[in-house]
């Protein structure tokens, strides 16, 4: 019962800061943001910018499977191509004159690429200039591990920003919010006349993070309604930003344990604001999963939200979601243990 | 206004920021975040791929790390299991004479046509016989590293920023306020003597991360320039929500929204194409982006650096001019 009456206290204190408007008036921006700024076919891999020299290997080229490579552009001449260069600093150019008895190479590239890149764009030349004479992948060598989709709705380039805004904003909404919840309930010492009461340090921390969980759902319900509409699996979506905002919550509670005042500890929120959002690295740049990113809690949390809003191109990862959950209780009670301590204080 | 009054603010925030150990948070913050950028900026190629082979099968592991970073799995069965795992990693792996390509089939088209490139690659060594000529545009600088720079330098202005607004509710709060009321102190002293900070911090931080990021070449005197430019950004977004929040609830819910609105721009003026970033025009932190993104390029002149510093005084102003009634109405209750 007493649960419920911090709960309705929070939500009142919630509703007064304009915390609901704030989530409602985020994820509508957020949706805005998503169609009309972030164009829909856009591709950040790396651009490879071919300059042919010779009518014979363009023809090569031209013979040689390139469909889905959309990196690919093609420039008439040399000045094109080092203006293309000089505008994307992430492009590499390519000229190719010689004949195809004896082609011959010239790459160019920004000077940051390590060598693993440059071995790949010579094996994509050496690709692309065998053509049609490339010996053909048989299907046997090429096994799947679940049904490959040929839907061939690949996921528009401003949709895939959903679950960076879902875990940004619903999962992470809690960290900032409740350092300034902590901090403003110490300068009015809530806490201590909440310490001369029966009620406990468990209820009194329950209750904000049920808040902040609550605010998570709502905007994440708003958000992907609105951006992929039914589509969804909203019952886990539901489940994974509540285990995801539990976690993060608790997690700042055991932080703002350590500060006096939200000045003080506007450098740990940050911090940890950015720790939690470096998983945002491996979504976004496919293939980048170092081990210091995959032992985040964050990093399974990012890779499911994309398997609840797109469930065609992702998957959730129930183990990994069920050890954030264990890792979440974990810093709940650790950061109850905090508070207890000092209510014991204040008793005292 | 006195110079003594406005060093004696500043002066005392120093030593309550330094007796808090506020000083030391904000500057070690942005530390860490150099020394993450500067340990991923190695891995973080577009190019690369993550890939998972059998651990007997040396020749393989051996052509593959030419390409990407190798993860060994014991049989086939932990092959696959570590293909199934949330990342995206892809399996190569020998089989008699031919190499077996295996896919969680949710993967990205790109990721796929370079799996099944290496894939014929390793199976006719179609690499053999061609000669390559490199070049370089002399840029060595990886884009990460230049946006771990540029996140570095526009997040230090901005906490520095947040740091005055939080400490201007905290004064309304405690009614610390009210004691410098009956001092003779003017309202733009304590304002200019409360922005010293505000742009020292900034300046320490731009070069703490010039080191830690090993950018040396850099041009130093752009850099004071356009960083002592962009605190004001922080400052007057500061002041903004330390004179309009009420409460530190309140606060914290505008400093989202400014916090949004200032670091939203510089995260896709990244990620977007050049011929889409006018839509970012009106916010003076993507002109600070743009400027510091060219200078560790080494790709902007004097003419350009002008026009961009002039672009990040025009938003900034505009900025100020559209915010201004609520900031003077915040600023009477805050000091009469």
């Amino acid at each position: 019962m007493r649960l419920f009456t911090n709960i309705s206290k929070e939500i009142i204190l919630g509703w007064r800061s304009h915390f609901f408007l704030l989530t409602v008036t985020l994820a509508v921006a957020y949706f805005l943001l998503m169609t009309f700024l972030i164009p829909e076919d856009l591709s950040t891999n790396t651009q490879l910018i071919l300059l042919t020299e010779n009518e014979e290997i363009a023809r090569a080229i031209e013979a040689s499977d390139r469909s889905s490579e959309a990196s690919l552009s093609f420039v008439s001449s040399r000045d094109e191509l080092y203006e293309s260069l000089n505008r994307s600093f992430s492009s590499i150019g390519i000229i190719m004159s010689g004949d195809t008895a004896s082609p011959s190479f010239e790459l160019i590239f920004q000077g940051h690429e390590d060598t693993k890149t440059r071995e790949l764009v010579k094996l994509m030349v050496a690709h692309l200039l065998h053509g049609s004479n490339n010996q053909p992948i048989s299907s046997d060598n090429v096994q799947y591990l679940q049904r490959k989709q040929d839907d061939g709705l690949d996921i528009p380039f401003n949709k895939s920003f959903l679950p960076i805004f879902l875990m940004f904003e619903s999962i992470m909404m809690g960290m900032i919010m409740v350092f300034a919840m902590v901090f403003s309930e110490k300068s009015q010492k809530t806490l201590d006349a909440f310490a001369v009461t029966p009620g406990r340090a468990w209820e009194y921390l329950g209750a904000k993070v049920i808040l902040l969980i609550i605010l998570g759902i709502i905007f994440a319900i708003i958000l992907t309604a609105l951006a992929v509409g039914l589509q969804a699996k909203y019952l886990q979506l539901i489940l994974i930003v509540s285990i995801g905002s539990f976690l993060s919550t608790s997690v700042s509670l055991i932080a703002a344990s350590f500060y006096e005042n939200l000045s003080q500890s506007m450098a740990a929120m940050l911090t940890l604001t950015v720790i939690f959002s470096l998983p945002m690295l491996s979504y976004y740049m496919e293939g980048f999963s170092p081990w210091y990113l995959r032992i985040l809690p964050t990093f399974p949390i990012i890779f499911s939200l994309k398997g609840a809003v797109f469930p065609n191109q992702g998957s959730t990862e129930i183990s990994g979601l069920i050890l954030v959950a264990v890792e979440a209780v974990w810093a709940f009670v650790i950061a109850v243990n905090l508070y207890k301590l000092r209510m014991r204080r204040v008793r005292m | 206004m006195r110079m003594k009054r406005i060093l004696s603010v500043f002066r005392i925030d120093t030593i309550n920021g330094i007796r808090d150990k506020m000083v030391i948070y904000i500057l070690v913050a942005p530390i860490i975040f150099s020394f993450f950028f500067r340990i991923i900026a190695p891995d973080f190629q577009s190019l690369s791929l993550l890939f998972v082979t059998l651990r007997d099968q040396r020749t393989t592991l051996e052509s593959l790390e030419k390409f990407g970073s190798v993860e060994l799995a014991s049989s086939e069965a932990e092959l696959k299991e570590r293909v199934g795992r949330s990342d995206d990693s892809v399996a190569i792996y020998k089989e008699g004479e031919s190499f077996n390509l295996f896919l969680q089939g949710n993967e990205s088209e790109e990721i796929e046509e370079v799996a099944k490139i290496i894939l014929a690659g390793l199976q006719s060594d179609n690499m053999r016989y061609l000669n390559f000529k490199e070049s370089d545009q002399g840029r060595f600088v990886a884009p990460v590293t230049v946006f771990g720079f540029t996140f570095v330098v526009i997040i230090s202005f901005v906490l520095g920023g947040m740091v005055i607004g939080f400490n201007i509710i905290e004064e309304k709060e405690s009614g610390a306020m009210r004691a410098l009321m009956v001092t003779p102190i003017k309202k733009s002293e304590l304002i200019l003597g409360r922005s010293i900070l505000g742009i020292i911090i900034p300046l320490i931080q731009t070069f703490l991360a010039v080191l830690i990021l090993d950018l040396p070449t850099m041009d130093y005197l752009k850099l004071i320039i356009v960083t002592i430019f962009s605190s004001v950004i922080g400052i007057v977004v500061g002041f903004l929500i330390g004179v309009i929040s009420s409460s530190q609830m309140s606060g914290i819910a505008n400093m989202k929204i400014s916090g949004w609105l200032l670091l939203m721009p510089v995260i896709l003026g990244f990620i977007l194409p050049e011929r889409l970033q006018f839509i970012f025009f009106w916010s003076p932190t993507y002109w600070s982006f743009a400027v510091l993104k060219d200078i560790v390029n080494h790709s902007i002149n004097w003419s350009s650096f002008t026009i961009q510093i002039l672009w990040i005084c025009l938003t900034t102003a505009i900025l100020f001019l559209l915010m201004m009634s609520r900031i003077k109405k915040g600023l009477q209750t805050y000091l009469n």
